[in-house]
């Protein structure tokens, strides 16, 4: 490989050629591939696309599972049926595909396929390069959010939904999630829909619902101008990618080194701002709000601390030449290094 | 100092938390006042449009529909013919639509499951009615909720000798949709067909296919969203529409329909305005984070 391709072909620039296939083909896949292509990714890629999106996208993880605990589970205990294999299984079915996925996968679908933080990503590079203020969390506010994705995790995906199939609460609590995701709006006007950015005009819980997913994508659309990743924090793919994340395939993996604690460049290159990336060591620095993004091994200036591993094989590994030629492309935060230009200088007969 | 921002979002959230729960207590509570019973009248009727085949009143043309309760068994699908003297429905899978099976009417239902359990997707069904001198073909497409094979091969395999097949094949149309529709003869794209189309709700037009057979529906707007108070009651409308040919060939009338379900528009019921205010509104709460900065590892 010849030094300009090694130096030109970094990590996050094989992250950002992926994300711009992902998306595209999850936002306008089908429409170069065909019609029938939306049901094949999303066959291939459960994770992916949105029930929302008319033409493109099938459905993503989460609303199979919303629809599972409305549909199967909810409506069955309402009705005090027995819960027979023609009611468990399906659900199975979905989960298992899901697990397969993340098994090999895992927390990479969050920073490598995943439409809505591609957007981020991009919007905040904008942010950077328009020189706007960038705002970080600090440690405490990253463990207070943690637990907000579970609670929407748990809330919106499992329990209202089998809450509303059971009849506790009303019918259109089906899939409340969905209803409060920016994602849904995101790739919907990305492919041309209207529908999904607009709110029922009757005042009620879909209104409601309608109004708060808006406002949570206006909020995530200026927000990530100036930090990085906000709707990852809270998001309830990242749950779900937690818990199956040191079963999978791909995972993060640090090693200890007594030149970590007074370093911490990989916490300023995480665009989660995780602590714990830089403190600890072994399993627990692969924490559960990590995307796999891969860039604090990129920043980190020492050899072989920290990898991004797919089963036995380092796929990346921390390295201090790579370190050194990172740096000259943008800072660890992301900044990008400005471009100087210098005064051309004067002949010596114009100084004379 | 995100967090400051983030806990205003949380706070907004909230407050719509608490009205969710007013919305559904108010729901409740109107459920028994006079004004919602004409919404339960129409939950009722949408409902029933749902578990019964709908009177065939609104057209002369054979059609097939579902006759039972969705969300029963989802692998079976329980279907009705209308306007078409027939025993037996036959049925075409998208994995192997060269081996199609047929399945009886009993009761007035034909219950008819996937071959393959496992392999669902788009199934092509059909019922036919035959006597010396015409061919009668009512069609349609059942989606079942497994997943199955892309169903090109099955909408491309001949099922019949006059056909109108959809390219490409929908499970749910919805008002405003253009979407193409092929007429074949034979197996072969049949030009200039006159192909005659009409609603449920009372809609009624005519086409003309082009030189490769081929015609384009407008799904027409016109579902009554009068007193509908919910976007997912507008969503659970649902009616039929039926697309019919005729050919004469020697002293033989072909005839063929192909029906299918259409919803509303999503959009119907919906407000750009109050999807722009409540945007908006987010794009405020953000805004103090484009004009701080803040302490942690910046």
């Amino acid at each position: 490989m010849s030094d300009t391709l090694r130096n030109r072909l970094t990590l996050t620039r094989v992250r950002i050629g992926v994300q711009i296939v992902t998306l595209f083909l999850t936002v306008w896949g089908a429409s170069v591939l065909g019609h029938y292509a939306a049901d094949k990714i999303s066959t291939a890629l459960p994770a992916l696309s949105c029930a929302y999106d008319q033409q493109h996208g099938a459905y993503c993880a989460l609303i199979p599972l919303e629809h599972q605990m409305h549909h199967r589970i909810g409506e069955a205990l309402g009705k005090a049926q027995q819960i027979t294999l023609q009611v468990i299984m399906p659900m199975l079915v979905t989960l298992a595909t899901f697990i397969a996925f993340f098994l090999v996968a895992g927390k990479a679908f969050c920073a490598w396929v995943c439409p809505l933080g591609t957007l981020q990503e991009w919007l905040n590079r904008v942010g950077r390069r328009l020189g706007l203020v960038q705002n970080a969390a600090a440690g405490k506010t990253v463990t207070r959010l943690r637990p907000v994705k579970w609670v929407l995790f748990l809330g919106l995906v499992f329990i209202v939904p089998l809450l509303s199939g059971m009849k506790v609460l009303p019918h259109n609590l089906g899939n409340p999630f969905c209803d409060i995701c920016p994602s849904r709006i995101a790739t919907t006007l990305l492919g041309g829909q209207l529908e999904e950015y607009a709110v029922p005009e009757v005042f009620g819980t879909k209104f409601l619902l309608g109004g708060l997913a808006n406002t949570i994508f206006g909020f995530t659309l200026v927000g990530a101008l100036a930090l990085r990743q906000p709707f990852c924090r809270i998001c309830p793919m990242l749950a779900m990618n937690a818990v199956f994340r040191h079963a999978s395939l791909t995972r993060l993996v640090k090693v200890r080194h007594e030149k970590c604690e007074k370093c911490g460049i990989c916490t300023k290159a995480c665009p989660m701002d995780i602590p714990e990336i830089h403190h600890e060591f072994g399993r627990k620095a692969f924490n559960e709000d990590c995307t796999l993004c891969g860039r604090c091994a990129e920043f980190c200036p020492d050899d072989g601390i920290i990898q991004v591993k797919f089963g036995p094989w380092a796929v990346f590994s921390s390295n201090r030449g790579y370190y050194k030629r990172r740096l000259k492309g943008e800072t660890p935060e992301g900044d990008p290094k400005p471009v100087k230009f210098m005064p051309k200088p004067r002949p010596a007969s114009d100084v004379a | 100092m995100a967090t400051k921002h983030f806990l205003l979002l949380a706070g907004f959230t909230s407050i719509v938390a608490a009205g969710i729960c007013t919305a559904a207590d108010s729901a409740s509570t109107h459920a028994h006042g006079p004004a919602s019973r004409q919404a339960d009248r129409d939950t009722a009727s949408s409902s029933e449009m749902r578990r019964q085949p709908a009177a065939p009143s609104w057209t002369t043309r054979p059609i097939i529909l579902m006759d039972g309760r969705p969300g029963g068994d989802r692998s079976v699908a329980p279907l009705a013919v209308r306007n078409l003297a027939t025993e037996e429905i036959e049925a075409y899978s998208p994995a192997k639509p060269a081996s199609p099976w047929r399945t009886r009417i009993d009761g007035g239902v034909a219950r008819i499951s996937p071959a393959n359990p496992s392999q669902g997707g788009m199934h092509w069904i059909e019922a036919r009615q035959e006597s010396p001198t015409a061919i009668t073909v009512a069609s349609t497409i059942w989606t079942f909720s497994s997943k199955g094979p892309a169903p090109r091969a099955m909408l491309d395999t001949p099922k019949s000798e006059l056909e109108i097949v959809p390219q490409p094949a929908v499970s749910r149309y919805r008002e405003g949709d253009s979407w193409d529709f092929v007429v074949r003869f034979m197996g072969r794209p049949l030009p200039q067909a006159a192909v005659a189309w009409e609603t449920q709700n009372g809609s009624r037009g005519a086409l003309v296919a082009d030189t490769a057979g081929r015609i384009t529906l407008k799904v027409p707007h016109d579902f009554d969203i009068t007193g509908q108070t919910e976007t997912d009651q507008i969503n659970r409308l649902q009616a039929q529409f039926v697309l019919t040919t005729e050919r004469v060939e020697g002293e033989k009338t072909y005839q063929t329909n192909f029906n299918a379900i259409y919803s509303p528009d999503r959009i119907r019921g919906k407000s750009l305005a109050w999807g722009s205010g409540f945007m908006l509104l987010g794009v405020g709460l953000a805004v103090p984070l484009l004009r701080r900065k803040g302490k942690a590892n910046v």
